[in-house]
């Protein structure tokens, strides 16, 4: 039982779901991914707990993304960035990938994996964790790396809570508009961003999918617009 | 002294070639990021020259991702104006550029005509530019050729063939339509190649006379082997009534698709095909390559191809129940 990613064996996996049908049919889909399911019925420690127990007791974590009620104090999306760091590998599954977005998207560069609950499989699960790893190996698939990228901004709705702005990212689409929290953007930046400017971040561009963008190291230009 | 090598890369919809010999040079930059994998995963540096065939994204877009990783030098690059073109693309990449020649980073220089055959010769492989002329350049997309025909962005692509001891053996044509190519071979352009890719990925074309189209291309360029590329789900590529064209015309022709069209197979393969090259490809990822990307080895007599092509053909057969393809034997028994 159990996967060999690059040399890492994975087989013990959490599943971290407040819904214990959900939690049942996932722990049946990792059975059949050849990997031991761990559900767990809550109520979950603090984050950073939950992190430190998981890197010590299985090898990788399944977790939704909307965890409610007294179940956890965190959501899915923290929770898989924060085992990312801890290079635990995780799948983060959720029908709320395009609905969150803007709360899952400043955590989007440490979540690998991140899969419609409709597309969960044992081949996506197994991809997924094979994901992690790869990154956690510094060789991550190609709709991962991160470049260096124009951005043109072309709103901003700095009245609405967040605060979110709008981009056109031509190296990526040129057709798709990309709504973005002011908060993705460092604090002593944030004054910059305006309609039409032009500035540069490090960008997954060959994700296929928006909510799969993630942003960081944002540059910008002194010259001009 | 090893063969130069041409690759052509699986972008997806989209032209990408890049040619390594004692210098690099590239031949349009596809959609995306696979370029700038390419040139991560060899190693790659410092890139002597990209030719742009035409301002379409899928030509442009990966130079915009080029110049703005900066993770490569580029020296000069060579593209016609296109006033017809207000794509966000277009501008962006006319800034990047523009920012970059200012900087004194790269040669921004426009004109990319058959003026310019030889400029960028590498030690083994002679560049030839066979369309457009200057004179077809200078009016540009949205004039008129002579006979009163609208020209396109994609009449006016520019068209590259690259011979090895004076023998032709790679035809790169971009998106060049039926009136680009009737000015090229009224002019006494000669565009016979052992290999080349087909113009527009196999798509439509301005007449929508795609048969006549295939046929005259075929004719004229003589190929033994075709290259599609293409992008799985995009513009229902290659046509089929173009690739049964070029099965009439030339029947012993060898087809070689970037990606798995869906006109071949309605379903993706469930595990990684182990035929294919360690070369970066577009579709690798989600298991779209047929060939995927395409590396010939420029040999003097024959160009060497990888894939191989036996392996190509097996997973044809067992991948492809439907593939347009084998509607004229099977490509392993050609």
């Amino acid at each position: 039982m159990g996967l060999n990613v690059l040399g890492e064996s994975i087989s013990r996996v959490k599943i971290i779901d407040d819904d214990p049908t959900a939690r049942k049919a996932m722990a049946f889909t990792v059975t059949d991914a050849d990997l031991q399911p761990l559900p767990d019925d809550g109520p979950l420690p603090q984050l950073k707990t939950f992190v430190s127990l998981a890197k010590k007791n299985v090898d990788a974590v399944i977790c939704d993304h909307r965890l409610k009620g007294q179940y956890a104090r965190f959501n899915g999306a923290e929770a898989a960035a924060e085992l990312y760091k801890a290079a635990c590998p995780s799948v983060l599954c959720t029908r709320w990938s395009v609905a969150d977005i803007d709360a899952i998207r400043q955590y989007i560069r440490y979540i690998p994996s991140l899969i419609s609950s409709d597309d969960v499989s044992p081949d996506t699960i197994a991809s997924g964790l094979a994901r992690c790893v790869r990154e956690f190996k510094n060789d991550p698939v190609q709709s991962r790396k991160a470049w260096r990228t124009l951005v043109r901004v072309e709103s901003v709705e700095s009245s609405l809570k967040p605060p979110l702005f709008y981009v056109a990212i031509s190296g990526w689409d040129s057709k798709e508009i990309i709504r973005l929290p002011l908060s993705l953007v460092p604090s002593n930046l944030r004054r910059r961003i305006k309609p039409g400017v032009r500035f540069f971040a490090r960008i997954n561009k060959g994700a296929e999918q928006p909510e799969a963008l993630f942003f960081v190291d944002f540059e910008f230009p002194t010259t001009r617009k | 002294m090893s063969d130069p090598s041409l690759a052509i890369l699986d972008v997806g919809h989209g032209n990408c070639a890049v040619l390594i010999d004692d210098r690099v040079v590239v031949v349009d930059a596809g959609p995306g990021t696979t370029l700038l994998d390419f040139l991560e995963s060899e190693g790659i540096k410092e890139i002597e020259a990209v030719l742009i065939s035409h301002a379409d994204e899928d030509h442009i877009k990966g130079l915009v991702s080029l110049f703005e990783s900066k993770t490569v030098v580029v020296r000069l690059v060579r593209i016609n104006s296109d006033a017809m073109k207000n794509s966000p693309t277009w501008n962006d990449l006319t800034y990047l550029l523009d920012e970059a020649n200012k900087a004194g980073a790269v040669r921004f220089e426009v004109g990319l005509t058959t003026n310019q055959t030889g400029d960028f010769d590498t030690a083994a492989v002679r560049i030839e530019i066979l369309a457009p002329t200057p004179g077809l350049a200078a009016k540009g997309p949205g004039s008129h050729d002579h006979k009163g025909r609208r020209l396109t962005s994609n009449s006016m692509s520019a068209v590259v063939r690259l011979l090895r001891n004076g023998k032709p053996k790679v035809l790169l044509p971009g998106d060049i339509d039926e009136i680009g190519l009737e000015n090229l071979l009224d002019a006494g352009g000669d565009i016979a190649a052992e290999i080349a890719v087909f113009p527009h990925h196999g798509g439509g074309v301005a007449s929508g006379n795609l048969s006549s189209f295939a046929t005259s291309f075929c004719r004229a360029s003589k190929a033994e082997k075709l290259v599609f590329s293409i992008g799985r789900g995009r513009y229902d590529t290659p046509r089929p009534e173009i690739i049964a064209a070029v099965l009439s015309e030339i029947p012993k022709v060898r087809i070689l698709c970037t990606q798995l069209s869906e006109h071949c197979a309605s379903q993706l393969p469930t595990t990684d095909p182990p035929h294919l090259t360690s070369k970066v490809s577009r579709g690798k990822e989600l298991r779209r390559c047929c060939a995927g990307t395409i590396s010939l080895s420029l040999a003097e007599k024959e160009a060497t191809v990888f894939p191989i092509l036996t392996a190509h053909a097996e997973f044809i057969e067992g991948a492809a129940p439907s593939a347009l393809c084998m509607k004229v034997g099977k490509p392993s028994e050609k």
